[in-house]
């Protein structure tokens, strides 16, 4: 009997336990969403949106509640959580709100927040990768709120406007604010392998030079130039040619497929001659970035392609693997026909205010004081005092348990937001820095997003098209193993390109290109 | 519940509804009942409420403001898509080969495991292949670049060494060779691991069966053949039918080690949906994407199942 | 009993082919051990290290230096235990329940259970219900909605299935009750079943970091896994972030599988013959 007892409250005890969680579901059901915002500030705020302040103005008010979505990095670099709430809280103080951290994984980011907003959960803040792409289509499906106001009456935001906003914009509004200045790939060079086969590095080189450059060094005991795996890098190369992998318009604005041009074969022949000389890496198809740089550190590359802001970390890198050299940048190949242009990635990250946020001028304030201010590009970059680093003899230095969370300062990062911070002006000085390398990164920096050298990127508004909309992602896939093929030589240029013809009739290219043309 | 009281043929003179007979059946058990109702309602709750969410495989919910239904228009386009059939043929033949070559590597591991005498080197033995389980695949990944690498990796390098080629293979970038490489790490990574419910299974098995065999003369072969693997016969049919239902779901792994050189022999479902699906926030067509998996799963299974009452008879379901 | 020559050829090529098997596994485990203890030197030069060069226990130190990680350690100690505590409960009544011939609905639930293998909504819904549940952000959304793994449930009912009927008649006839049967019976004579399926939930749990990260926001509640995914992956870090050298990443990854390694050898003690044999005598 007592066990026939036994098994009936085991029962019981389990099914009340599964049901609390349902009845603890119907209070939460008729609050949509977790963030509350605190009736005290919805006055606040509406005083605010008539004049958006001219600083971020901190009152005596309550604190506005805000959740902010950024992926687990941005949080002060350290992924330490003690680290994560020393800095939530450094810029709640600076902005007077609460802040609600979402702070996904860098690489589930995405999902994250797809699941996120999907689900009706907007969180009221967020910085979508890719945004080129994504603002666009989040402000059509209703998740954003316009920040055209902001961005154009407000003097705080000046410096957004200085790049091309375009890229957020969808109708007449812009839906996204973009946080720096905009990142570019260039062509970089080990200083020692320049100097033991006399090369002559150029800030622009002519395809030509490219070559007749890397066929100095002995392919027996270095790789001449190493690349990554991503595809898209190729662009780099299509720029010289004046070709570009994907849809974009001619001087008339009329819209054509790029790969079906002379350009954009003469671009896979240069590559294919690259790599059958045995200039380029031959395991290229195989380097994660981390292995295409490990390369370059080690010396067992001369060359290869990676950010405008990595010279700092380049020249540290190769320091501590006792491989100690300068790096060489150029800025871009010029083609037979004179175009050039870097490898373009800007307006990648943009940031974003949802439909569901209270208080949007709070929110300004907060993006406003992280990415516009000195204060706040200074703790984004570098993290807190005494939590992050400490201050020893005037050098920053990552603090111990920091640094094993992931912590490191990028210098380039610190002087490529807005405002302009002079980085040799700071009160202090970085670990393995040096006046002297410095200055070389700053002048780079500046070089590689000076107009003369910046590639160009052409943005497909989206809801254009239905038929381009959605097969973009095959589209660019393609792109990516057409020409994989034709470099690794699996397929000649002709085969390649009699394939590509059957995959644009069955994307239906032609209806699609008449659609982005309004026909 | 209505008590339809439908009659059953009388039995002994005594006419009995069916609903009665369920009653008393039902009485008799209500306590061996009461286990299986909190499995019941988490899987309710957790499995079948989530479901209904499924209907948005026909609406457009995640490209507009306000999604309506489409009808079949996410399975037309999904139908229509060139790189889609390609998806299917390579999860197709992957699931295929991860059956063949997969599958008895486990049970081969455990039953050489059980035939190692020295009980010290058995353990060992059987812990050592259990390890490589909790390497996540990035660095599984990260391993196999570096050790299959033409130029310096390891495994070329025993290869040519050895006269087994003449040439390095560029294993991660051969068309040919690349869903080799996939099985080959998913037997590196999982088949110790996989060997663990065999391995219980085998010590399972009651003794007196060998005795009984070794009376009958039987050798150890006779007793491998027809005592060990009968005995975990009914976990073999299982693993089986569970491995049949996940292999569909592979994604992880190649995610992290195809390129684009490979994607023709690489790109299955889950990545073609990642890439065009819940990636770019596509929901409608995503889980239009996963409905059409989870039919062609049921269907494998359901082939599985009717395969394993015939030959093994052994009903799993 | 006299061991033949075959037997005996047959036993030494066993051996070499564990041998052979165990090396396959071993070499580039020895990489990742090799690395995880290398200097920042030779691991950033060399990604994977063979041949070690030094020996730097810093690697190790920093980790258990550091809170964050300590906690997240704690943290996922905590969920794995709790979590792998409710799966078996569930499970095994579950399963015992399903595996019994007559009970009512029985092919209906088995035929319920086994679709939920191959249909699923996808990680949105279940967010959804999650989220309608108020478990967003807690414990709970790690503990609750994985507590049964169909995997798991199905290989135990069909244990517990083919286990023979009699022992279970004869208890009944005795008066015992099902969950006294369950216990006193059933139980005993699974152990070996039951210690890999407590392996493989302690597993499962243990190695969990993608439901983590879409149930939780907060970092001070993320788990070890999730520290860990974010320190592989930063390496590929694209633009401005930085680089975490080998030796560190594999320190901690060395870490986080010392403990589920751990358990390994307990588990293994069940894995003994002869178990069912004493209780079908007794």
């Amino acid at each position: 009997m007592m066990k026939r007892i036994l098994a009936s409250i085991l029962a019981v005890a389990a099914c009340t336990a599964a049901l609390t969680g349902c009845s603890s579901s119907s209070p939460s059901n008729s609050v949509s969403t977790p963030t509350p915002s605190s009736g005290g500030n919805t006055s606040a705020g509406t005083s605010n949106s008539a004049q958006p302040p001219s600083s971020s103005a901190v009152s005596t008010s309550e604190p506005v509640e805000l959740s902010l979505c950024m992926s687990q990095i941005r949080w002060g670099v350290s992924v330490d959580d003690g680290h994560m709430q020393k800095f939530t809280e450094q810029l709640e103080k600076s902005t007077n709100t609460k802040i609600e951290m979402i702070a996904p994984t860098h690489n589930d980011y995405m999902e994250k927040l797809n699941v996120l907003l999907a689900s009706g959960d907007y969180p009221d803040i967020f910085i979508p990768q890719q945004a080129w792409d994504y603002v666009g289509q989040f402000a059509n499906r209703g998740y954003l709120i316009p920040l055209t106001k902001y961005i154009n009456d407000d003097a705080r935001f000046a410096a957004a406007k200085t790049t091309d906003l375009t890229m957020y914009q969808s109708g007449d509004d812009i839906y996204g604010l973009p946080l720096g200045k905009g990142n570019t790939k260039i062509f970089w060079f080990r200083k020692d392998m320049v100097d033991k086969y006399s090369m002559n590095i150029k800030d622009s080189m002519t395809t030509d030079e490219f070559i007749a450059e890397l066929s100095k060094v002995d392919k027996s005991e270095t790789i001449p130039f190493s690349f990554p795996k991503h595809i898209i890098n190729f662009q780099i190369f299509y720029n010289a040619f004046g070709a570009y992998g994907g849809i974009l318009t001619d001087a008339n604005g009329v819209y054509y497929d790029g790969i079906q041009t002379q350009e954009m074969k003469d671009a896979f022949a240069f590559i294919k001659s690259l790599y059958d000389q045995g200039l380029m890496d031959s395991e290229f198809i195989t380097n994660e970035n981390s292995n295409m740089r490990e390369k370059i550190y080690t010396g067992k590359t001369a060359s290869d392609v990676d950010y405008y802001g990595r010279y700092l970390n380049y020249c540290q890198s190769s320091e501590s693997v006792e491989k100690a050299t300068d790096f060489i940048p150029c800025f871009t190949l010029v083609g037979p026909n004179g175009t050039s242009g870097n490898l373009n990635e800007s307006g990648n990250e943009a940031a974003c205010i949802s439909v569901k946020c209270k208080n949007p001028d709070a929110a300004m304030d907060v993006l406003y004081c992280l990415f516009f201010t000195e204060e706040g590009r200074m703790l984004y970059t570098t993290g807190v005092e005494g939590v992050h680093y400490d201050i020893k003899d005037g050098v920053l230095t990552p603090r111990e348990d920091a640094a094993a969370a992931g912590y490191t300062v990028n210098v380039s990062d610190v002087s490529a937001g807005w405002p302009n911070i002079d980085v040799a002006a700071l009160p202090f000085s970085f670990e393995g820095v040096t006046p002297e390398t410095l200055k070389k990164n700053n002048d780079y920096i500046n070089k590689a997003l000076s107009p003369e050298y910046v590639g160009p990127i052409v943005k497909i508004p989206m809801g254009k098209s239905t038929l381009y909309d959605e097969n973009v992602a095959t589209y660019t896939s393609n792109l990516y193993e057409m020409a994989t093929k034709i470099v690794l030589g699996s397929q000649t240029i002709d085969e390649a390109y009699s394939d590509y013809e059957k995959f644009w009739k069955s994307i239906q290219g032609d209806k699609m290109l008449d659609e982005l043309n309004g026909k | 519940m209505p008590s339809k009281t439908a009659l059953t043929q009388p039995k002994g003179g005594v006419y009995k509804s069916k609903w009665q007979l369920f009653l008393k059946r039902f009485s008799k058990q209500k306590y061996i009942f009461m286990l299986v109702i909190p499995g019941v309602i988490w899987f309710i709750l957790f499995k079948y409420y989530p479901l209904r969410f499924i209907m948005n495989a026909f609406t457009n919910y995640g490209t507009v403001a306000k999604p309506r239904f489409t009808g079949l228009a996410n399975f037309q386009r999904l139908f229509l898509s060139p790189n889609f059939w390609r998806a299917f043929r390579n999860t197709l033949i992957l699931s295929f080969y991860n059956l063949v070559f997969y599958f008895p590597v486990p049970i081969l591991l455990a039953l050489s495991l059980n035939e190692l005498k020295n009980q010290f080197a058995k353990k060992a033995a059987q812990f050592v292949i259990y390890i490589p389980h909790f390497l996540s695949w990035v660095v599984v990944g990260g391993l196999f670049n570096m050790m299959l690498a033409p130029s310096d990796g390891i495994i070329n390098k025993v290869l040519v060494s050895m006269g087994i080629i003449s040439e390095p293979i560029y294993f991660m970038a051969s068309v040919k060779w690349f869903r080799t490489v996939l099985v080959g790490t998913e037997i590196w990574k999982s088949a110790g691991y996989g060997a663990v419910i065999y391995i219980a299974a085998i010590s399972s098995i009651d003794t007196q069966l060998y005795d009984a065999a070794a009376v009958d003369g039987a050798g150890y072969w006779a007793r491998t053949w027809h005592v060990t693997l009968p005995g975990i016969r009914n976990t073999i049919a299982t693993v089986l039918l569970l491995t049949l239902s996940r292999v569909m779901q592979m994604f992880e792994q190649i995610l992290v080690m195809y390129n684009s050189a490979v994607m023709d022999v690489s790109d299955v479902l889950r990545t073609f949906s990642y890439v065009e699906g819940l990636n770019r926030g596509n929901v409608g067509y995503a889980t239009a994407i996963g409905l059409f998996t989870s039919i062609v799963s049921v269907l494998l299974i359901l082939g599985c199942n009717l395969f394993s009452k015939k030959v093994l008879d052994e009903e799993i379901i | 009993m006299k061991v033949s020559k075959s037997r005996k050829l047959f036993l030494i090529l066993n051996v070499l082919f564990m041998l052979l098997v165990c090396l396959a596994i071993a070499v580039p485990m020895w990489m990742v051990v090799i690395t995880s203890f290398s200097t920042n030197e030779v691991a950033a030069a060399e990604g994977f290290v063979f041949i070690p060069k030094g020996f730097d226990l810093s690697s190790y130190q920093a980790v258990f230096s550091s809170s964050g990680y300590m906690g997240a350690f704690l943290r996922s100690i905590g969920v794995t235990i709790s979590a792998t505590a409710l799966s078996m409960v569930l499970t095994t009544t579950m399963a015992y329940a399903l595996a019994q011939k007559d009970l009512v609905f029985r092919n209906f639930f088995m035929n319920a259970v086994l679709l939920t293998m191959v249909v699923d909504g996808g990680i949105i819904p279940f967010y959804m219900v999650i989220r309608q549940m108020g478990m967003i952000d807690t414990y709970a959304a790690l503990i609750i909605p994985m507590a049964i793994t169909t995997y798991n449930l199905i290989l135990m009912r069909n244990f517990f299935a083919s286990l023979p009927e009699s022992l279970m008649e004869s208890a009944r006839l005795d008066g015992c009750s099902e969950l006294g049967i369950l216990c006193r019976i059933v139980l005993p004579i699974s152990v070996p079943i039951l210690a890999a399926i407590l392996l493989f939930y302690a597993v499962g749990h243990w190695n969990r970091y993608f439901e983590v990260i879409m149930f939780i926001n907060s970092s001070k509640k993320y788990t070890l896994q999730v520290l860990l995914r974010q320190l592989i992956f930063q390496s590929e870090g694209e633009g401005t972030f930085s680089v975490q050298v080998n030796n560190f990443k594999m320190a901690v990854m060395v870490i986080t599988m010392l403990p589920i390694l751990a358990l390994y050898p307990f588990i293994q003690k069940y894995f003994i013959s002869g178990l069912m044999l004493g209780s079908v005598k007794g």
